[in-house]
């Protein structure tokens, strides 16, 4: 944030600063903090989906490999305001989605699983995608692009 | 006429037996719901019988399942067809039927279980609390 010169002492202007800092600081404390809900969320689903059959339909215990990708994507989710926490949402294939929902058709989904991808679809009303990404250290830009496309 | 296609004026089911496939915060069914099982999704043709009825189907299949149905997605024949997948028979049990025809690719089959989940209803178990 930039603060006009004029009018405001140098003190004034390093305090708006320190404020600044220590507030920058508690949004990433918040947003560890949603992290580390979503890690119980998972490890909880983790554990619920780990026998065949866990849908009623013959789906697939959810792969470890899965979970610790889950894990990573959760650590690289974005920390900005105007983009909500995900759901998990277990899936048939032992794969782990996340979905992203503002209403019937506006949805964006992200699915890992054993390999380093991201399998990707998005409803935008009558708009759609879908496609894969590598997932390598840090999200794929397709992903906060279609996020952004969601909630902005 | 293939025998096994069934009518676009017909209402199929999808019952539901993990909670995580129903969003709580508005009773909506999620796509996890919907995704093929070796390239089909086991539904149950629901056109014409009593909603008892369809619960009777849905607690049926929870017992050989041995597990508690949570409730149920319906859907017509019709928003099937318009995502481009089909609807067919599949007897016995009696009234059962698979969607089919999904793509091979995994984003294609989660946008078109998106879009069934979208134009779904879901019907939480009347039995349960949940």
């Amino acid at each position: 944030m930039n603060y006009p010169a004029r009018g405001f002492s140098a003190e004034v202007v390093k305090l708006n600063e320190i404020l600044e800092r220590d507030l920058s600081e508690i949004r990433k404390g918040e947003t560890l903090g949603r992290q580390i809900d979503m890690l119980q969320v998972l490890d909880g689903l983790f554990e619920e989906c780990s026998t065949l059959g866990w849908d009623g339909y013959d789906a697939q215990p959810l792969s470890r490999e899965a979970y610790l990708e889950a894990k990573k994507l959760i650590m690289s989710l974005p920390i900005v305001s105007f983009i909500p926490m995900p759901e998990i949402v277990p899936e048939p294939s032992g794969e782990i989605a996340f979905e992203w929902s503002k209403g019937k058709r506006r949805t964006f989904i992200a699915s890992v699983g054993d390999s380093d991808e991201i399998v990707y679809a998005g409803l935008f009303g009558l708009n759609k995608t879908h496609g894969t990404e590598y997932f390598g250290d840090s999200l794929p830009a397709v992903i906060t692009e279609n996020l952004r496309r969601l909630y902005l | 006429m293939d025998s096994s296609a069934i009518s676009i004026s017909e209402l199929l089911s999808r019952f539901v037996f993990h909670h995580s496939h129903v969003k709580s915060s508005d009773s909506t069914v999620r796509h996890a719901a919907f995704l093929p099982k070796e390239g089909q999704t086991s539904v149950f043709r629901i056109s014409g019988i009593t909603d008892s009825d369809i619960w009777d189907i849905g607690d049926e299949v929870a017992f050989r399942r041995q597990l508690p149905l949570v409730g149920r997605a319906d859907i017509s024949v019709a928003a099937v067809l318009k995502t481009g997948l089909q609807a067919a028979r599949h007897e016995p049990p009696p009234r059962h039927a698979n969607i089919v025809n999904w793509p091979d690719e995994k984003s294609a089959q989660r946008l078109k279980a998106m879009e069934l989940a979208a134009e779904a209803q879901y019907h939480p178990n009347p039995t349960t609390d949940l």
